[in-house]
């Protein structure tokens, strides 16, 4: 569970109501911001938080625009996915094109001082292996339907994508990944 | 597919594959970081906005106004050059406030209002 945050030291001129009320969305929604920002850009912790992170201080500039919570998380979400696809994606066009310039990516470099994530090593390198073999589309709507617990139009509206396309990816995904983790499954017992 | 095939999948998914706990003050303090570079990238942007405002005003705006009442001196001047002209009697200077100085003065003295008289 996350622990709430009394107050954040920002260089902004905010009344105490709004940071109380920007640190306690920032309480509520740390977790899973970093958890979806790491499943989606499938890179290391400090990645991750980076994402989460620009991802609330756009919140935090939006914070007078939205007067309930719910609005502003749902904001705040769709910020937090479409950040996460477009890092992916520059992540993918250094990767292709870094090679020409022979450009080392400076991502790549930092992954030994990021703290573990959770979960068996081999395990987790086949479930990586298995998710990079997904489109971004199929990626993001599967990891927030069935792991982030959102609802396909919720995830439809997040990708920005229609509800019939998100389905689609949905059914692309699980049968992609039931294919390539069915053996893993039966070892781990799930 | 069977929805207990999609609860096993996302189960092992769930317990295997989530990064680590993430550290509350150290990723508030890094929220705070990145909200004091975006504010002073936003600052600094609008200044050299402001910056390249003022120079394109600089460089496109005249030095300075003429004055807009006074009749223009060379208009004076030709008038009087003028006045044992065929034409000179007619020669209003007040009529000719939007003459202009120098070269094109004297074209304007020369050619056009000679040519104004006529019609």
């Amino acid at each position: 569970m996350s622990t709430p945050c009394a107050t954040l030291d920002l260089e902004v001129p905010l009344d105490s109501s709004q940071e109380a009320r920007f640190a306690a969305f920032v309480a509520a929604h740390r977790d899973r911001a970093v958890r979806i920002a790491w499943r989606l850009t499938g890179e290391d912790q400090a990645v991750a938080e980076e994402v989460a992170q620009d991802a609330f201080v756009r919140a935090l500039r939006a914070l007078p625009r939205f007067r309930d919570e719910a609005s502003l998380a749902t904001w705040f979400h769709r910020i937090l996915v479409r950040q996460a696809l477009n890092r992916r994606r520059w992540r993918g066009l250094r990767q292709r094109w870094g090679g020409l310039w022979g450009d080392a990516s400076p991502l790549d470099e930092r992954t030994d001082s990021a703290p573990r994530p959770v979960g068996d090593a081999a395990l987790r390198a086949r479930i990586a292996v298995a998710m990079d073999h997904l489109s971004p589309g199929q990626r993001a709507v599967f990891t927030l339907v069935h792991l982030e617990g959102f609802t396909v139009a919720e995830a439809a509206a997040l990708v920005g994508c229609a509800e019939g396309t998100a389905k689609s990816h949905l059914h692309r995904a699980l049968a992609s990944l039931r294919a390539e983790l069915s053996q893993a499954r039966e070892e781990y017992g799930t | 597919m069977s929805t207990r095939s999609h609860d096993d999948l996302a189960a092992l998914l769930e317990e295997h594959w989530a990064p680590a706990a993430t550290e509350p003050a150290a990723f508030e303090a890094g929220i705070a970081r990145r909200h004091g570079r975006s504010q002073r990238r936003r600052a600094a942007l609008g200044a050299t906005l402001a910056a390249v405002a003022l120079a394109f005003l600089a460089l496109h705006l005249p030095a300075e106004t003429p004055p807009a009442a006074e009749p223009v001196p060379v208009v004076q001047a030709s008038a009087a050059a003028n006045a044992g002209a065929w034409w000179s009697d007619a020669v209003d200077p007040t009529q000719r406030a939007y003459a202009l100085p120098g070269t094109w003065g004297a074209l304007d003295t020369l050619f056009l209002q000679p040519f104004d008289q006529e019609m």
